[in-house]
C-alpha cells in the first residue's frame, strides 16, 4: 500500500529531483500576461543598464576626443550636450522599464506563494492521519515557515536575478564579441576556471553547511528536552550540571561552525579576486595588442584596439565577474531553497484520503435520520459491526487481530485494556481514520467503505483524552461541534456535561479566551470543554476515548450523569482508564495485545476471574 | 536604566572582531585601489604606449587583488570565529539565565518561546552580528574610501558625488521606513497563521472528527490573505529601491560625463593640468562603488531592522528578574521536616483577580505522613508547589523546620525537599543518569535502595544493561508506570527530609502503590510524606488527610474521623466504592 510509505519524510543527502524546478516555471507560467510585460521590462532595463555602462566609452572615443582636438576657446559642445539629453531620456526609460517589472513580480511572486501556502493547507485538511502520524507536527510546520520562505527567496530574488542575469551576459557577450573577439577568448577562459571554482567550493560549502546544521540540531534538541523539563531541572537542583553538560555542547557547535562556515564565507572574496585578475588580464593583452598592432577581430569587422574599447571591455568585465561572484556566492542557497521547494510538494503530492461512498446522510425529521445512495435509502439506527477485522500501521505487525465487536443501537461498548492493547486503534477504524487491512465493518449494514466519509464523521462524535481546543473564546470552541448553534445551545450543552458552573467562574465567563496552552485552564477543565463540544453536535454515535481521565472522581460522577443523557438511545463506544466509570457498559471487551480476550457485563467479567478481574483488583498495571 | 546585556559577551569576541574589522577594511582597500592603479595603467601605459609601464601597474594591480583576496579570506575567518564566539556566549548566558528562572517566571515566557528563543532568536543575532562586523565595516570603508579618492581626483565631480549621497541615502531609509511597519504587521500576520496551523496539526483529530476541513481552511486563508496584502504593500515600496539606485547612478554617469568632459577638454587631456580620460573612467568606477555601498549599508539597515525583533527578545529573557532569590544571609541547614502554613494565600499573578489557595492554616510535624486528596482545581499542587519555593507564597507565612522558607537558601532547601511531579519528564540518557539527577554522588546501593522503595528495581533488573539501560528523550521507551516509579526512585535517592508526591502513582496498579506506601512508611520513618492523590484507598492508611476545596482546607484528619466528619470526603468516598 503507497500509503503505508513515509511518502514525504525528508532527507537532507537526497538529490534535488529535476522536475522541481519545472514545478515551479509551471507555476510562474500561469500569470502569462504579467510574465510577458515582466520580460519585456526586464530585457528593457537590463539592455539600457548595458547601454549605460557603454556610454563613457562613446562619450571618450566619439566625443571628448574629437573635441579636444578642436580649438581649445571654442569648442562646440553642443552635439555632445544632444547625445547626453538622448541618453538621459533612454536611462529613464530604463528606470521605468524596472519600476514596472519590479511591481509586477512582487503581485507575481506573492500570488504564487499564496497560491501554494492554500494548496498546501487545503490539501493538509484532506491528509489521512498515516500522514501525522509518520511526520512530525515541527517537521510539518517548517515546510510552511522555512521552506515556504526559500522559495520566497527563490521567487522574488534568485529567479529574477538569474532571468537579469542571463540576459546581461548575453547582452555583455555580444557586445564583447562586437569589441574583441581576441579579448574575449580570454574572458571565456578565466569563466572557464572561475565555473569549476564555483562548482567545487559550492559542493563543499553545501557539504559543510549540512554538517553544522545536524550540530544545529543537536544543540537545539538538548535546549528544547532541557526548557521542557526545566521544572524537574529545578526540582533536582540539577542547574550547575546542566549548564556544564550545555557548554560541552554548545563548544563542539562553535567549533564545527567556524570550521564550515569559514569556507563558505571565504567562496565570495576569492572569486571576487578571480574577477580583478580578469580585469587585469583584458589590461595586459588588450594593451599588448594595441601597442604590436596586432589585428583586432570583432564581429562588426577587423581592426586595431581603441584606448576606449579597452576600456569599455574592461567595464563589462567588471560587471560580469561581479556577477559571476555573486552567483557564487548564491549557488549553495539556491541548491538549499530547491531542496525546501521539494519538500513542499511533497506535501501536495501525498495522496488524500480515499472517500469512494455513495450513502450520505439525511435528516429526515426532528431526530430521525437516513443514509441515502440515491437508490436506497436506510434509516439510521446506530448498529455497528466489525467483522474479523485485522488492521496493522506497518505491514508485517498486526495491531489488531481478528476482531468481532457488535454494537446494537442503544448499547454501551466499553473497551478496556492496558496501553497499546489497541483500544484506540478500534474507534480509530470506524470513522475510518484508518483503513482497515481486511475484515469488514458495517454501519446499519451499510459498508462504511460506501459511506461518505464526512456524512459517516458528522454521525460519530469523539472525546480525545488528548484534548485540543483552539484560539478563541470558550463560546466559540464549544460551537466548534456544529458550527450553527446558537449561544443558547452552546451553554445548553455546557450546562448538560456540568461545564457551566465553572466558567461562568472565569471572569469572562463564555467570552474567556483560551489561548495556546496558557488558558490558565486545568486539563479537566479542558477535557469538559470538548465533552461540551461534542454534546452540542448531538451525534447518533459516540465515542469517548478517555474523555474524563483528567477529572476528578466526583466531578466525573456529575459529568456522567450529564452523559448519561446524551448516551440515551445512541450507540456509544468507551474507553476508559478507571474501570468505575465502564461498570455500567452493556458489554466490555477487555484487550490485550491487539485482541479481545474477554467480553461480558461487569458482573459477568468480575465472575470469571480472568484478566479483567485482575485489572479490577489492581493485580495488573493498567497504563 | 538598561544595561547592555550583549557588552560582556561582546568584549568576549573583541580581538576577533576588531582582527575582522582590520581585515575587512584592508580588503575594501585593496579592492577600491585597483581601478586608481588602473588609471595609471591606461594613462601612462596604454595611453602613452609604454608596455613597461603596462606591466608594471599590471604586477601592481595583481599583487593588490591576491591582497585582497587574503585579506577577504582572513576577515571571513575572523568574522566568523567572532560572530560564532558571540552566540555561542550568548546562548550560554541565556540558558544560565534561565536555568536561575523560578515556575513563574517560566510560566510567562512559556516553554516554547523560550525554546525559539535560544534557538531560531540567537542565530539570527549571530547574522546580524557577522553582518555588522564584517558587511557594514566593509560598506563603510568602501563608501570612505572612494569618496575620498573622488576627490583625489577631481574635488568638483566628488561633490557632485557628496551631494547626490544623502539625497540617496535619506530616499533608502524613507523606503524601508516606510515599509518596516508593514513588515512588522507581515510578521505578526505569520505569528498567527503558524498558529493557527499548529493547532490544526495537533488537532487534526478533532478536525476530522468534526469534518472542519473548509472552515479550518476559511480561517487559514484569512491570514494567509493578510500576508498576501501586507507583502505586497511593503514590497511594493522596495521595489522601488533598485531602480531608483539605477537613477542615482545614471544621473551620476550623465553628470560625470558632462562636467568630466569639460574638464577634459580644460586639461588637454594632460595628467599634470587635470582631469584626463583615464582619471575619468575612474570616477565612473568610483561612483558606481560608492552607490553599491549605499545600498549595501541600506540593505543591512533593513535586515538589522528586522533581526532587532530577535534581539529584543533574547534581551527580554537575559534582562528577567528571577522572581525567587536568595536572601541576604541565607540558612544553610534545614533541621528537620516540619512544615507550618501560617494563614498562607497565594495567586499565580499579581493582578489575578482569584486567589488559587485561600487563609490556609495547617502544622505538619516532622516524619508524619500525610494524605491530600481534593477536586479538580482545589489547589493541591499549588499548596505543595509552595513548600520547595517553587513559587512564593502571596501573603502570610510557610516555615519548613520553624524557619520562614524564604530565608533558606534555596538550593539547600530545595534539596531536602523531593517533590515528585504531576507532569514528570525523565531526560535522555540512561536509568542511572536520571536517578543521579536528584543526587550526583550517589552509589549503587543508594539507587538500589531507592528503587526497592519505588518498587522500579523489578522492571530495571529485567531491562538490558540494568542501571545502564537506555532512556529515550521524554522516558517514552517505558511505560507510564514505570515512569512514575523511576520518577519516584529518582527523588528518594535525593534523601530529603520531606518528600511530596503529586498524584505520583496515578498510572501505577494499586498493589505496587500499595507497596510503595508500605515502603515510605516503614522505610522512611523520619521523612516527611506528603501524598496527593484522587483514590480514597491510596490515602486511608496515612496519618492524617487534609481536604481541600477551592483553594482551602475544608478538613485535616485521620480517614476514620474524615469520614465521620467530613461530608465531600465522605462523599468521594462513596463515589469510588460505589
Amino acid at each position: 500500500m503507497a500509503m503505508k510509505d513515509r511518502e514525504a519524510n525528508y532527507a537532507p543527502e537526497k538529490k534535488v529531483k529535476k522536475g522541481t524546478l519545472l514545478r515551479i516555471i509551471k507555476y510562474v507560467l500561469k500569470y502569462k500576461l504579467r510574465l510577458f510585460f515582466i520580460t519585456i521590462g526586464m530585457i528593457g532595463s537590463t539592455l539600457i543598464n548595458v547601454g549605460a555602462s557603454l556610454f563613457i566609452k562613446v562619450a571618450i572615443d566619439d566625443y571628448i576626443m574629437p573635441m579636444l582636438l578642436q580649438d581649445k576657446a571654442n569648442v562646440d559642445f553642443l552635439p555632445y550636450l544632444r547625445i547626453i539629453l538622448l541618453f538621459t531620456l533612454f536611462l529613464l526609460v530604463g528606470v521605468l522599464c524596472a519600476i514596472m517589472y519590479k511591481l509586477l513580480m512582487v503581485t507575481l511572486s506573492n500570488g504564487i506563494l499564496m497560491e501554494i501556502r492554500e494548496q498546501m493547507y487545503e490539501k493538509m485538511q484532506s491528509l489521512p492521519l498515516r500522514f501525522f502520524d509518520t511526520n512530525s507536527a515541527g517537521d510539518i510546520m517548517s515546510r510552511y515557515t522555512n521552506d515556504l520562505d526559500t522559495l520566497r527567496q527563490v521567487l522574488s530574488q534568485v529567479f529574477p536575478q538569474s532571468i537579469t542575469g542571463f540576459l546581461t551576459v548575453i547582452a555583455i557577450f555580444t557586445s564583447m564579441l562586437m569589441l574583441s573577439i581576441n579579448l574575449f577568448v580570454v574572458v571565456a577562459i578565466m569563466l572557464l576556471i572561475m565555473l569549476l571554482f564555483t562548482q567545487w567550493a559550492g559542493r563543499k560549502s553545501l557539504k559543510s553547511y549540512r554538517k553544522t546544521q545536524s550540530f544545529i540540531g543537536g544543540l537545539n534538541a538538548y535546549v528544547e528536552e532541557m526548557v521542557l523539563g526545566a521544572k524537574e531541572v529545578k526540582v533536582y537542583c540539577y542547574e550547575d550540571r546542566n549548564v556544564k553538560v550545555f557548554e560541552g555542547k554548545n563548544n563542539d557547535w562553535a567549533k564545527a561552525v567556524v570550521k564550515a562556515d569559514t569556507l563558505s564565507n571565504i567562496l565570495f572574496p576569492v572569486s571576487n579576486s578571480l574577477g580583478n585578475i580578469l580585469y587585469v588580464l583584458i589590461a595586459f593583452a588588450g594593451g599588448m595588442m594595441m601597442l604590436n598592432n596586432i589585428t583586432n577581430y570583432t564581429l562588426r569587422g577587423n581592426g586595431i584596439l581603441t584606448i576606449g574599447t579597452i576600456t569599455s571591455f574592461m567595464t563589462f568585465t567588471k560587471t560580469f565577474s561581479s556577477m559571476i561572484a555573486g552567483f557564487s556566492a548564491q549557488m549553495p542557497f539556491f541548491v538549499q531553497s530547491l531542496s525546501g521547494a521539494e519538500r513542499i510538494f511533497d506535501l501536495i503530492d501525498v495522496s488524500p484520503e480515499i472517500d469512494e461512498g455513495t450513502y450520505k446522510l439525511e435528516k429526515t425529521s426532528k431526530n430521525s435520520w437516513q443514509w441515502n445512495n440515491g437508490k436506497n435509502k436506510v434509516p439510521l439506527v446506530g448498529n455497528i459491526v466489525l467483522d474479523n477485522v485485522n488492521f496493522s500501521y506497518e505491514e508485517g505487525k498486526p495491531v489488531l487481530k481478528n476482531i468481532n465487536v457488535y454494537a446494537d443501537k442503544g448499547q454501551t461498548v466499553a473497551l478496556v485494556g492496558a496501553t497499546g492493547a489497541g483500544k484506540t486503534t478500534i474507534t480509530n477504524l470506524i470513522n475510518r481514520f484508518y483503513e482497515i487491512d481486511n475484515g469488514i465493518i458495517t454501519y446499519d449494514g451499510i459498508n462504511i467503505l460506501d459511506i461518505k466519509k464526512k456524512d459517516l464523521r458528522d454521525s460519530l462524535a469523539i472525546v480525545l483524552q488528548d484534548v485540543s481546543l483552539f484560539t478563541g473564546t470558550i463560546m466559540e470552541n464549544i460551537r466548534y461541534g456544529k458550527l450553527d448553534a446558537t449561544d443558547e445551545e452552546c451553554i445548553a450543552a455546557a450546562k448538560l456535561v456540568y461545564a457551566d458552573s465553572f466558567i461562568e467562574m472565569l471572569p469572562d465567563g463564555y467570552n474567556t479566551v483560551i489561548k495556546g496552552d496558557s488558558g490558565g485552564l486545568s486539563q479537566g477543565q479542558k477535557q469538559l470543554i470538548s465533552i461540551a463540544r461534542a454534546a452540542v453536535a448531538d451525534p447518533p454515535c459516540l465515542i469517548l476515548d478517555e474523555a474524563t481521565s483528567s477529572i476528578d472522581t466526583r466531578t466525573e460522577k456529575l459529568v456522567q450523569k450529564g452523559m448519561e443523557s446524551i448516551m440515551k438511545g445512541r450507540t456509544v463506544f468507551i474507553i476508559a482508564h478507571r474501570l468505575s466509570t465502564i461498570r455500567d457498559a452493556d458489554v466490555i471487551m477487555v484487550m490485550k495485545n491487539g485482541e479481545i480476550i474477554e467480553r461480558g457485563t461487569h458482573d459477568s467479567l468480575l465472575e470469571k476471574r480472568g484478566h479483567y478481574f485482575e485489572l479490577y483488583t489492581g493485580v495488573v498495571e493498567l497504563d | 536604566m538598561k544595561v547592555n546585556v550583549f557588552k560582556n559577551s561582546i568584549l568576549k569576541v573583541k580581538k576577533e572582531s576588531i582582527l575582522s574589522m582590520v581585515f575587512i577594511l584592508c580588503e575594501s582597500g585593496f579592492e577600491i585601489f585597483v581601478p586608481l592603479i588602473m588609471a595609471k595603467l591606461i594613462d601612462l601605459g596604454i595611453e602613452q604606449s609604454n608596455m613597461e609601464s603596462v606591466k608594471k601597474y599590471g604586477f601592481i594591480i595583481i599583487g593588490l587583488v591576491i591582497g585582497q583576496a587574503i585579506c577577504g579570506a582572513l576577515c571571513a575567518y575572523f568574522a566568523v570565529k567572532a560572530s560564532t564566539m558571540f552566540a555561542y556566549d550568548i546562548r550560554q548566558d541565556l540558558f544560565k539565565k534561565i536555568q536561575l528562572f523560578s515556575f513563574a517566571n517560566i510560566d510567562k515566557f512559556s516553554t516554547g518561546s523560550l525554546v525559539t528563543r535560544s534557538t531560531t532568536d540567537i542565530a539570527n543575532i549571530q547574522r546580524a552580528f557577522q553582518m555588522v562586523i564584517r558587511g557594514a565595516i566593509r560598506g563603510i570603508g568602501m563608501f570612505i574610501f572612494s569618496l575620498a579618492l573622488s576627490y583625489s581626483i577631481s574635488v568638483k565631480i566628488a561633490l557632485i558625488f557628496t551631494a547626490i549621497v544623502p539625497l540617496i541615502a535619506g530616499s533608502l531609509i524613507t523606503i524601508s521606513r516606510l515599509a518596516m511597519p508593514i513588515f512588522e504587521k507581515m510578521f505578526d500576520a505569520f505569528d498567527s497563521l503558524n498558529n493557527i496551523m499548529s493547532e490544526n496539526i495537533h488537532g487534526i483529530r478533532v478536525v476530522k472528527t468534526f469534518n472542519r476541513e473548509h472552515f479550518e481552511f476559511l480561517k487559514m486563508k484569512k491570514s494567509a490573505d493578510d500576508i498576501y496584502d501586507y507583502s505586497v504593500k511593503a514590497e511594493t515600496y522596495l521595489a522601488f529601491w533598485d531602480p531608483f539606485m539605477n537613477l542615482a547612478m545614471y544621473a551620476a554617469i550623465i553628470f560625470i560625463s558632462w562636467f568630466g568632459a569639460k574638464a577634459i577638454i580644460a586639461s588637454g587631456n594632460n595628467p599634470d593640468l587635470g582631469l584626463t580620460t583615464g582619471k575619468l573612467m575612474s570616477l565612473v568606477t568610483y561612483g558606481m562603488q560608492l552607490l553599491i555601498s549605499l545600498m549595501f549599508m541600506s540593505m543591512i539597515y533593513v535586515m538589522l531592522v528586522i533581526s532587532s525583533a530577535s534581539i529584543e527578545r533574547v534581551k527580554e529573557v537575559l534582562l528577567e528578574e528571577p522572581s525567587i532569590k536568595n536572601c541576604d544571609s541565607p540558612v544553610f541547614n534545614v533541621k528537620n521536616g516540619d512544615i507550618e502554613f501560617d494563614n498562607v494565600s497565594f495567586k499565580y499573578k499579581e493582578d489575578a483577580k482569584n486567589r488559587v489557595l485561600k487563609d490556609v492554616n495547617i502544622k505538619i510535624n516532622s516524619g508524619e505522613m500525610i494524605g491530600l486528596i481534593g477536586g479538580t482545581g482545589s489547589g493541591k499542587s499549588s499548596f505543595v508547589n509552595l513548600i520547595p519555593r517553587l513559587y512564593d507564597v502571596s501573603t502570610g507565612v510557610l516555615k519548613v523546620a520553624g524557619v520562614n522558607v524564604k530565608d533558606y537558601d534555596i538550593r539547600t532547601l530545595r534539596e531536602s525537599i523531593g517533590i515528585v511531579l504531576q507532569k514528570n519528564v525523565l531526560f535522555s540518557g540512561t536509568i542511572e543518569s536520571n536517578l543521579k539527577l536528584g543526587n550526583e554522588h550517589a552509589t549503587l546501593s543508594d539507587m538500589t535502595d531507592a528503587c526497592e522503595i519505588a518498587c522500579a528495581l523489578e522492571f530495571i533488573e529485567e531491562k538490558e544493561g540494568k542501571f545502564g539501560a537506555k532512556v529515550e528523550q521524554g522516558g517514552t521507551n517505558f511505560s507510564g508506570g514505570q515512569r512514575q516509579r523511576l520518577s519516584i526512585a529518582r527523588t528518594i535517592v535525593k534523601k530529603p527530609k520531606i518528600l511530596i508526591f503529586d498524584d505520583s502513582t496515578s498510572a501505577v496498579d494499586t498493589k505496587t502503590d500499595a507497596k510503595i506506601r508500605d515502603g515510605l512508611k516503614n522505610k522512611l520513618p523520619n521523612t516527611t510524606k506528603i501524598i496527593i492523590s484522587q483514590r480514597i484507598i491510596s490515602l486511608k492508611d496515612c496519618d492524617r488527610i487534609i481536604v481541600m476545596d477551592n483553594g482551602k482546607i475544608i478538613a485535616f484528619d485521620t480517614h476514620e474521623n474524615l469520614l465521620k466528619n467530613c461530608d465531600l470526603y465522605k462523599d468521594i468516598n462513596e463515589v469510588q466504592n460505589s
